[in-house]
């Protein structure tokens, strides 16, 4: 009697509760994400290969070798050949997704609305919600959602830890990042959100690292306006995030020209390490639009670009 | 206080601060900027490069001198300069007032008034009694002085006007020097004059004495006018024409101009300009001269002479007998027939002088005491020795003699003493005459009559033509002299001397060789003769002293036209004054005998504040220690706010200079400039921030406006005494909750006025209390006040002093000062509040008014006359509906309705609570009066109404 009760009330009570928690749940970030992946769908479609999947793809005729359970019999009725169903392929792939979280992706200037790790975050996200909704397998590397998993709670997963904004004042974090070790699959992909900023070394070795497990990939480059046009003049003592790191000038202004020659070294080391690796790599500011960056990120690694990998 | 120039500063220690810039600067120099520290992921690119170019590690010299700028501007700024400054109060104790007000105070009076008015304020504030003394006032025995509260004497001051004569300074001094009054400092609103000359007074006895020994007393102020007075000298005849002399401080250094202008007027018309000079003062010249030349008669109807827009009774010269009137003796031996005046020898004479002088006839000696100005013996040979005497110094002090030939002349000249009675005196001749005479063209001579001789140039008749028709034939002869032809003013064709003339010291003696009458010559029947005698008489004029003559000095002289201190002729003073010639004579104008028209038995004289002799000089200077100031300077500015405001804007420059020297005013960037607008825009919006205030002021009127409108509200005047306000909040308050509780009014809580700001049109009943300290209301407010009472609102005025009047029939304070506050108003003809009157019946029936005090009348507007009937002969005003504009009584009614927050009565009345209860009613009928209007005016009528109805 209590129990029927109790079910009764039970379910109109879950529907209510899980409709809640679902919309609640929905973190800001996720539905940003998901405006903003919605935008990119629309102009991406499918695989358009063959292939294990369960969407229709095509009628081929059958040749010799293919198996007789493949066969299409209705189809091949209306006709004297046989026909063999093809679906389209959509074999799941697992993505690694890196999102810097050092203290230098903590920078925003006034020049820009959101910081790069925001930015960052945001267009992994919005990927990953591509690539769910692709059917493929996601990870995110350094985080809870370390292991590549397919499905919403994988996503609810990876929103929910880049939702949550890095301590600021975690002194464990460091200055600058670098994409870490972990167990890439062999034929996966990954994307690596970053500045590329911190020491050649550490950036560069973790890079080879990832070409060298056999995973391809894209590195997008998050810079802030001000990194690229190094606005500054007059004296100066310029400090890293975490302050570790200084240095003082007395007129800015004429160092403006160092700077960026040394800046378009890095980009170009890391171009060249793009190229040997059979990476890509994109270079966006945080004033830039996002979609963007999304677009060209999902053609990337969904589509088939111009260039194979 | 320390002072530069007209830069003063009131805390000037401060100034020592600015001793410290140079180590300020010492240090901004030494500390750069500190440089910004920029957070920048992009520092690991940066380690490593060198820095092209190093700038030094100073900080630049504009930064510095904008620095040095600001701080100067603070220090200054906290040392509270004052441009101008006025000086302030200082000593402990009682101020001491002291006003010179006599005439040379009059042309800035109204800067003295606000002087005077500023100086209350400050001890107001400074909660100092205030002891007012002005120095042309009468300092008897029972003088001394009265310290009082500041805000009481603010009503004297506003009454307060110039008296027309000097202030008695030295006076005040030697009362000083007796008494032992209490006071701590003085401010003196002097006049910038000495006035002690005049035999009384010493003149080392008067300022200079004065101010130092108030400065005995305390701190001493002294403030003088700008320019000080100018004056005039009284009027001189000289040579027919109207001297007048304008008169300024000796010492003064720039030109300037004075106009000098006559009034006058004939019986029957009203005074009018008749003419006017400029008289130009030269640099350094306490006198400035002119000459009106106007017609005898025109010169004789000026009444007075005056300096356009001095305003003071010194610039004002009355015009007596002395200008107005040649005074001419005539003197003749021969009785007048009456039957045959042609025959007359002093008939042609007073023809021709009639319109140009007043004639007297009568003896020699008495004309002599008379000091008139000309003298015609008409063949008067006969001279005693005592008018002899008495002629030889009258015409040596300027008199002019005018003798006519004749036969008794010509006998004398013949030595015969039967006929002449005594030698003829040759002293009181021009010429000697040859014994007999001569006759022309008679009847046994062979010669015919002679005409004139055109007169030489240096003749008084040159100009005029003589007529042909004139001819002499009968004459005396004058002795051939050397001397004669210069004697001869004319003369016969043939040479013969007709009128010569001879100067005797100051005087002159002239004879006509011919008679006065038409006898010897028809030249006194020509238009020749009168124009001769006018040439003559009007030389003659203006010698002699102004004033009084010696032998009225010894009578009662009384005031007839009195003039005020800013000159204005003033009606007779009632009852009339009365002095003493000696004291008029002797002593300069003063209380108890001002300046104006004085007159006696057939005499008059003017008596001026400024004498013939009197010279303007300078007050004394200032003793050491005392403070001066000009009267009517521009007022003080105080430069703290400016230099604050200065240093404000200086510190946002310094921010925009602080980033541009630290490189973080990037030239992209819009941040920092729009942030130094703001701080621009808030620094002005500070100093320019009276409009916000007045909006907010507006939009308060706006609400109490609208308070006002909505509801029913009583309303009483704020006196600015904070405890009468709160009294009349109080009582008001009282009265509302009775109103309330008993009848259908309703109002709500009462509110009160400010005379000179509020729109008095939406209060039915304005109840004022009066108080002495109560500034008058100015011309708006009572221009407000008379609308107020003619558009149907009802002031009820109460004097609150019931119990001061009561018995003694004096003047309570707070009449005295209703007199004063009501001056401007538009009151109706008042009566007491009859039996009949609608306020005994207008809600309860009342025989009586009392509020705190009992007793004593209520005034409202008097009821109409009535016709023989009694019914009103006019109908009551449409717009009032026979509402009293203005209900006057003293019976302090406010106390009696006085509640407390918590309706406790506030004020003690009366015995018993009746009292209370009757003054509540009053109010509560005051109220249904105002509010209904005559609505129960029929129950008047009601016995008549019944009466009727029974016939």
């Amino acid at each position: 009697m209590a129990e029927a009760e109790q079910t009764e009330r039970g379910q109109a009570g879950w529907l209510r509760r899980d409709a809640e928690r679902i919309s609640g749940a929905l973190p800001p970030l996720l539905a940003e994400a998901e405006r903003l992946a919605a935008s990119v769908a629309q102009g991406v479609h499918g695989r358009r290969l063959p292939g294990m999947g369960e969407t229709f793809w095509q009628y081929r005729k059958a040749s010799p070798g293919d198996s007789m359970t493949s066969i299409d019999w209705r189809r091949s009725a209306r006709s004297d050949n046989l026909y063999i169903r093809e679906m389209e392929w959509e074999a799941a792939q697992t993505v690694w997704l890196w999102v810097d979280d050092a203290r230098s992706m903590d920078y925003r200037s006034e020049a820009a609305s959101r910081s790069k790790r925001d930015r960052a975050a945001l267009l992994a996200l919005a990927l990953g919600v591509l690539l769910i909704r692709g059917g493929e397998r996601v990870a995110l590397v350094g985080t809870d959602a370390a292991r590549p998993a397919a499905g919403e709670t994988q996503l609810r997963r990876m929103s929910g830890t880049l939702s949550t904004p890095p301590d600021p004042d975690d002194a464990m974090r460091p200055e600058y990042g670098g994409a870490p070790r972990v167990r890439y699959a062999r034929g996966g992909k990954a994307v690596f959100l970053s500045d590329f900023m911190g020491p050649r070394d550490t950036v560069f070795d973790a890079l080879q690292y990832a070409a060298d497990s056999g995973v391809s990939g894209a590195y997008v480059q998050v810079m802030d306006p001000w990194e690229e046009g190094f606005p500054f003049d007059g004296r100066l003592v310029f400090e890293s995030m975490g302050g570790g790191v200084e240095f003082e000038t007395q007129r800015a202004g004429a160092l403006r020209e160092a700077y960026q020659a040394r800046l378009e070294e890095r980009r170009a080391a890391l171009g060249d390490m793009a190229r040997r690796a059979n990476w890509r790599r994109l270079i966006h500011r945080t004033d830039e639009s996002p979609r963007k960056a999304l677009l060209w990120l999902y053609t990337t690694l969904g589509g088939r670009g111009a260039t194979p990998w | 206080m320390l002072s530069i120039g007209s830069l003063a500063f009131l805390s000037p220690w401060l100034l020592t601060a600015l001793l410290a810039l140079p180590v300020l600067w010492w240090l901004l120099r030494a500390i750069p900027p500190r440089p910004k520290r920029e957070r920048f992921p992009g520092v690991r690119l940066l380690l490593g490069l060198v820095d092209p170019e190093r700038t030094p590690d100073r900080t630049p010299w504009w930064l510095l001198a904008l620095r040095i700028a600001l701080a100067s501007a603070v220090i200054l700024a906290l040392a509270e300069p004052i441009l101008n400054p006025t000086a302030r109060l200082s000593g402990q104790g009682p101020v001491l007032l002291l006003m010179d007000g006599g005439w040379a105070s009059a042309p800035d009076w109204a800067d003295r008034r606000a002087s005077a008015l500023d100086a209350l304020d400050q001890a107001e504030r400074a909660e100092r009694p205030v002891a007012l003394h002005v120095l042309a006032e009468p300092i008897g025995p029972e003088f001394r002085l009265d310290p009082r509260p500041a805000a009481e004497w603010r009503g004297r001051i506003e009454r307060l006007t110039p008296q027309p004569w000097a202030p008695d300074r030295a006076g005040f001094a030697a009362w000083l020097a007796t008494a032992e009054p209490e006071f701590g400092e003085t401010i003196w609103l002097h006049d910038g004059l000495a006035h002690g000359d005049g035999d009384t007074e010493d003149p080392e006895q008067g300022e200079g004495a004065l101010a130092d020994a108030l400065l005995a007393w305390g701190p001493l102020k002294l403030s003088g006018p700008l320019e000080t007075a100018i004056a005039l000298a009284p009027p001189r005849l000289q040579d027919g024409a109207l001297a007048v002399t304008a008169l300024r401080r000796e010492g003064a250094e720039s030109p300037a101009a004075a106009t000098i202008a006559a009034y006058g007027g004939s019986e029957g018309e009203p005074e009018r300009r008749l003419a006017a000079i400029e008289v130009g003062f030269e640099a350094g010249a306490a006198q400035a001269e002119g000459v009106l030349d106007l017609p005898l008669e025109l010169t004789q109807r000026i009444s007075r002479l005056e300096i356009d827009g001095a305003g003071s009774a010194g610039a004002v010269a009355l015009a007596d007998e002395s200008i107005r009137q040649l005074r001419i003796g005539l003197v003749s031996a021969e009785t007048d027939r009456a039957d045959r005046p042609l025959l007359s020898s002093l008939h042609y004479l007073r023809k021709a002088l009639a319109t140009q002088a007043q004639l007297t006839e009568d003896g020699i000696v008495e004309l002599v005491e008379r000091d008139v100005d000309s003298i015609i013996l008409a063949d008067v040979a006969v001279v005693s020795a005592e008018e002899r005497a008495a002629l030889t110094e009258w015409v040596e002090a300027g008199g002019r003699l005018i003798r006519f030939a004749g036969p008794t002349l010509a006998a004398a000249s013949l030595g015969d003493e039967f006929q002449s009675g005594l030698a003829l005196d040759d002293a009181l001749l021009p010429v000697r005459l040859r014994p007999g005479g001569r006759d022309i063209g008679g009847a046994l001579a062979w010669s015919q009559p002679r005409g004139l001789r055109a007169f030489s140039e240096d003749s008084p008749f040159r100009g005029l033509a003589p007529p042909e028709e004139v001819s002499i034939t009968r004459q005396v002869l004058a002795e051939p002299d050397a001397d004669l032809p210069g004697k001869t003013w004319a003369a016969l064709t043939d040479g013969t001397p007709l009128v010569t003339a001879d100067a005797r010291g100051a005087g002159v003696i002239v004879l006509f060789h011919v008679t006065a009458n038409a006898e010897w010559s028809s030249l006194p029947l020509s238009g020749l003769f009168v124009s001769m005698m006018e040439r003559i008489v009007t030389g003659s004029a203006g010698f002699g002293d102004v004033g009084i003559p010696e032998d009225l000095r010894a009578q009662e002289w009384r005031l007839i036209s009195p003039i005020d201190g800013f000159g204005v002729i003033a009606p007779a003073p009632e009852p009339p004054l009365a002095a003493r010639g000696e004291r008029l004579a002797d002593a300069p104008p003063g209380w108890d005998a001002p300046p104006g028209l004085w007159t006696t038995e057939g005499a008059g004289a003017a008596i001026g504040v400024i004498g013939p002799e009197t010279m303007l000089r300078s007050i004394a200077p200032a003793p050491a220690g005392a403070v001066t100031e000009k009267l009517g300077e521009t007022t003080e500015t105080a430069l703290k706010a400016p230099l604050l405001a200065l240093a404000a804007i200086l510190l946002a420059l310094d921010g925009v200079a602080a980033l541009a020297a630290t490189g973080r005013l990037r030239r992209r960037a819009h941040a920092p400039a729009p942030l130094s607008i703001a701080c621009l825009a808030v620094a002005a919006a500070s100093i320019l921030s009276a409009p916000a205030q007045l909006r907010a002021q507006t939009e308060g009127d706006d609400a109490e406006a609208l308070y006002a409108v909505n509801n029913t509200v009583l309303a009483y005047v704020i006196t600015g005494d904070a405890q009468v306000d709160r009294i009349s909040h109080a009582g008001l308050t009282g009265l509302s909750r009775v109103l309330a509780t008993r009848t259908a009014v309703e109002p709500s809580d009462p509110v009160g006025v400010n005379l000179e700001t509020a729109d008095l049109s939406l209060y039915p009943m304005l109840y004022w209390p009066m108080t002495e300290a109560q500034p008058t209301p100015s011309g708006d407010a009572a221009a407000k006040l008379n609308a107020f009472m003619r558009t149907g609102g009802m002031l009820v005025m109460d004097t609150r002093d019931q119990h001061m009047d009561a018995g003694r029939g004096g003047e309570g304070p707070g009449k005295r000062a209703l007199r004063r506050l009501a001056a401007d108003l538009n009151l109706p003809p008042l009566a007491p509040v009859g039996e009949s009157h609608v306020l005994t019946r207008a809600f309860y029936l009342l025989q009586d008014f009392p509020g705190r005090w009992a007793g004593g009348a209520v005034w409202v507007e008097a009821p109409p006359p009535a016709d023989a009937l009694g019914r009103p002969q006019r109908p009551f005003s449409a717009t009032t509906d026979g509402v009293s504009p203005v209900v006057i009584g003293g019976a302090d009614w406010a106390a009696a309705w006085a509640v407390d927050e918590s309706g406790q009565f506030l004020a003690p009345v009366g015995r018993g609570s009746r009292q209370r209860e009757m003054a509540f009613r009053f109010g509560v009928n005051l109220a249904m009066y105002v509010l209904t209007g005559n609505y129960k005016a029929d129950q008047v009528h009601v016995p008549a109404l019944l009466e009727r109805l029974g016939n």
